[in-house]
């Protein structure tokens, strides 16, 4: 026995079996202890304005101490967080560097202008339905070109920077009829921020009768300071019985041609009571936001500084400020990034709440653990042999493995659809082991030499694994991308499979056999 | 386990006239299809991806789909409402809500989450929402057609390849199955489509004129979906983007267990032709049930739409697949070899 497994651990399928199980290890990096690490910092908050230095989402750095003491996880986090006083200063400790960071209340809830997060157990990135929030697939109103194309990712990136999430990813993604998609994701946050801000096309324009006397581009600045942006004071009011509406405002400097053009709209215009004859009015997407009277004084001035106003609603006071700010931030975002070249429509949205993301992991583990108990279950009453049930568990236990490090590697999301194809991966697996020790054992007794039986189990296996992988080509490049996850994973675990431990598993049954 | 021999027994002897079941279950099977849409006007069901919506879940153990199914159905008479549980092993986790207002109507998902909220009690952040626009739901069914189509193409050419005749036919059934694969994809012109639907047609031909063992494999995977997709539609179970992800890969499984036979009865001679077959159906037996078992647990633990949707797919075209597989590609190689013989 000592022997065999000698032969087995030189082995060189089986050396590179451990080989590539130990790189995939390496590259999932598992990692023991808690902690938290930052996730996104909003721009312009407390965060982004600590001394000594700004705080960085990048690279998810860990904190290591907050206020003294060690951070373990992002719920004792944000409980440490909701006891602190508002105004007061908290410290964070990341790597070697000690951070002062004010706190802030923000919509009745103490912030700090960042999100963090668990510390992540391993590399692997779990996909918007595992990890929970938010996508939206936008799909341009009419066929883009690819320069058009990447000024809207660009347009799309800077516009949820502007409103301050950091941790968004922005791709595109064509299907098999030409069809363009733009696929927003955004990790932890509620389905109306984003969509308001993604909705609209964001074409900005100033008229003063039937004049346009300036568009987005004029705009120089956006105002984001407390004393120029804000709730309008005393701008809330009770509009029905369970509706309020809440007021906000912030000021925009617009170019020195822009103003001249401005002044020289208004030159000509009537005195009609107190004021001019015609209004300006600001139209977004060609809606008006709102429509203003012009002072007599300010004829023929140009005027660089102005100020926009709009509102937000809700079912409590509360409610309306915290939209009313939403909507304030979600329009300084459009101005600032400036408007995208074609409309665009939402075609699909999703919201997946962490609490259910998490649930469905679980699950989904479980599912995946009894699938490779069950099948062993079935092997060991069908073969009744060790010999053959061991080895079977390794390989299986493997593939899995594998194919985690090398989506961990490559850095591609494992959402649900890959999971069954890990399920999947490890149902054409166990096929092939079956294949090869029926091969190996039921045919002992026949004269052929061993060689010649795997060519014949061999030539099955890669039969079988060039049909599957040709089958699900085509799903790589179908809808939106959004089953691309499940050719992607099912395409490399059975690659793994036939390739790495499925002649593994061939060698160490032959040896155990013998 | 001898049992398995036993049976493999008793099927090689009645291999000649089991192929009637296989004949049966495809013909009931387009008779369901006839029947659902003489009902329905679609053949099959289609849930919300396929045909825009949305669909909101809800973590509550508490609530009851009735209730609030009937609460929501008062608030929105005019919207197509389905309120049903997610358990987990026979307990309620939480509630599926589906209404029939797609993703162009934010506003409006907006107020129907406020209102799903109220009604089950449950914070709006704490609640996913799924919507999905109409016209992406009736792209994403031609595209996932389309994908099986040309998986069909792609799979034909490669079963050819490994059981055909002659370098200079593989070579040009690869090329042409490649080429018609291009058309389907990259085009939307009808007569594009046409000429791609020809040559598919062609190569049929080729494969039943030079290899019964090619079109058989295929005929069986067809087979397979075929009535796996009636199946559903009998059992009125809707079939989402995730389902049709899952007939690709039953494409996969279903080659496996007909490689295995193909390779076993007509690529070695050696044996006892009634070895050879027994000694297939052992192998191929152990294999989907296997596979079966493994399918079957993940889609009683799973609570993810995607996830069930999949394995329900595979659990019931693996079970169709042994009848494909063993009761008429077996009998086809039968017939094959007979042929051959004389």
């Amino acid at each position: 026995m000592k022997t065999k497994l000698k032969r087995i651990v030189t082995n060189p399928r089986v050396l590179i079996l451990a080989a590539a199980v130990l790189l995939s290890v390496f590259a999932l990096g598992p990692s023991l202890g808690d902690g938290v690490t930052v996730q996104a910092v909003e721009n312009d908050g407390p965060a982004a304005n600590a001394t000594p230095a700004p705080i960085s989402a990048d690279n998810n750095p860990e904190i290591a101490r907050f206020n003294g003491e060690p951070a373990s996880s992002a719920e004792a986090f944000y409980n440490t967080l909701r006891s602190l006083d508002t105004n007061s200063t908290a410290s964070l400790t990341i790597g070697s560097q000690q951070y002062f960071v004010p706190v802030r209340e923000q919509n009745g809830t103490k912030t700090l202008g960042l999100r963090v997060q668990d510390k992540a157990s391993t590399n692997l990135q779990l996909g918007l339905d595992l990890a929970g929030g938010t996508r939206v697939i936008l799909e341009p109103a009419r066929p883009v070109n690819s320069t058009e194309q990447r000024r809207i990712l660009n347009n799309i990136e800077q516009r949820i920077n502007a409103f301050g999430l950091s941790d968004a990813s922005v791709t595109s993604a064509s299907d098999l009829s030409g069809g363009d998609f733009i696929i927003v994701e955004v990790p932890g946050v509620s389905q109306e921020s984003v969509v308001n801000l993604l909705e609209r096309q964001g074409r900005f324009e100033a008229q003063i009768g039937d004049q346009t006397v300036f568009t987005g581009d004029d705009i120089q600045y956006i105002c984001r300071q407390s004393q120029c942006s804000g709730l309008t004071p005393n701008g809330c009011q009770q509009t029905s019985a369970s509706q309020w509406t809440c007021g906000h405002r912030f000021s925009i400097t617009i170019s020195e041609d822009a103003a001249q053009n401005q002044a020289d709209a208004t030159r000509d215009l009537e005195v009609q009571g107190s004021s001019l004859s015609e209004n300006i009015t600001f139209i977004i997407d060609n809606s008006t936001v709102q429509s203003l009277t012009i002072s007599p004084d300010l004829r023929g001035q140009p005027q660089r500084e102005l100020s926009i106003s709009g509102t937000g609603s809700g079912a409590t006071q509360r409610q309306a400020q915290r939209n009313s700010l939403e909507e304030m931030r979600s329009t300084q975002a459009i101005l600032e990034t400036g408007s995208l070249p074609v409309e665009l429509n939402i075609v699909k949205t999703d919201t997946i709440s962490p609490s259910l993301g998490a649930e469905f992991t679980q699950s989904a583990i479980r599912a995946g653990l009894l699938a490779v108990l069950i099948v062993v279950s079935i092997v060991l009453l069908r073969y009744r042999e060790w010999k053959i049930s061991i080895p079977m568990v390794i390989t299986m236990l493997s593939e899995v493995t594998i194919l985690l490090g090398i989506a961990s590697f490559i850095g591609w999301n494992i959402d649900m659809a890959a999971i069954a194809a890990i399920v999947i991966t490890i149902g054409s697996s166990v096929d092939d082991q079956i294949v090869i020790t029926d091969e190996t054992l039921g045919r002992k007794e026949k004269k052929r030499g061993w060689e010649e039986r795997m060519k014949k189990a061999f030539f099955i296996i890669f039969a079988a694994y060039f049909t599957l992988v040709v089958a699900m080509l085509p799903l790589l490049f179908a809808g939106a991308g959004l089953l691309s996850g499940f050719a992607l994973t099912t395409i490399m675990g059975v690659t793994a499979g036939v390739v790495i431990s499925r002649p593994a598993f061939a060698e160490m049954v032959e040896i155990l056999l013998d | 386990m001898f049992t398995l021999s036993w049976l493999g027994d008793k099927y090689v002897d009645n291999l000649s006239y089991l192929w009637v079941i296989p004949l049966l279950l495809f013909v009931g099977a387009l008779a369901t299809f006839g029947y659902t849409y003489s009902t329905t006007g679609d053949m099959i069901y289609r849930d919300l991806s396929l045909s825009g919506g949305v669909s909101l879940t809800v973590l509550d153990t508490t609530a009851d789909a009735d209730t609030v199914q009937a609460s929501l159905s008062e608030s929105y008479p005019n919207n197509d409402i389905n309120v049903r549980t997610l358990t987990e092993l026979g307990d309620q986790i939480g509630l599926v809500v589906e209404a029939d207002i797609t993703s162009q109507e934010q506003d409006q998902i907006q107020s129907f989450t406020a209102t799903v909220s109220d009604a089950t009690g449950t914070a709006a952040e704490d609640i996913s929402v799924d919507s999905v626009g109409a016209s992406l739901g009736q792209q994403f069914f031609q595209q996932t057609m389309k994908a099986l189509w040309v998986a069909f193409l792609f799979m034909g050419a490669c079963v050819f390849y490994y059981f055909g005749d002659t370098t200079k036919r593989k070579i040009g059934t690869a090329v042409v199955s490649l080429i018609a694969g291009l058309m389907a994809t990259l085009s939307t012109n009808p007569l594009v489509l046409i000429a791609a639907g020809i040559l598919t047609v062609g190569l049929l031909v080729v494969y039943a004129w030079y290899s019964i063992p090619s079109i058989a494999v295929i005929l069986a995977a067809f087979s397979d979906i075929v009535i796996t997709v009636a199946v559903l539609s009998l059992l009125q179970i809707k079939i989402g983007t995730a389902s049709i992800a899952a007939l690709l890969m039953l494409i996969g499984y279903s080659v496996d267990t007909d490689i295995l036979l193909s390779t076993r009865v007509v690529k070695e001679r050696e044996d006892e032709y009634r070895d050879r077959v027994t000694d297939a159906f052992t192998t191929g037996i152990t294999m989907t049930l296997t596979t079966l078992s493994a399918v079957t647990v993940t889609y009683l633990v799973a609570q993810s739409q995607t996830l069930s949707q999949i394995m329900l797919v595979l659990v019931i075209g693996l079970l169709v697949d042994i009848i494909n597989t063993w009761l008429q590609n077996a009998p086809l190689l039968d017939i094959h070899l007979h042929w051959d013989k004389r």
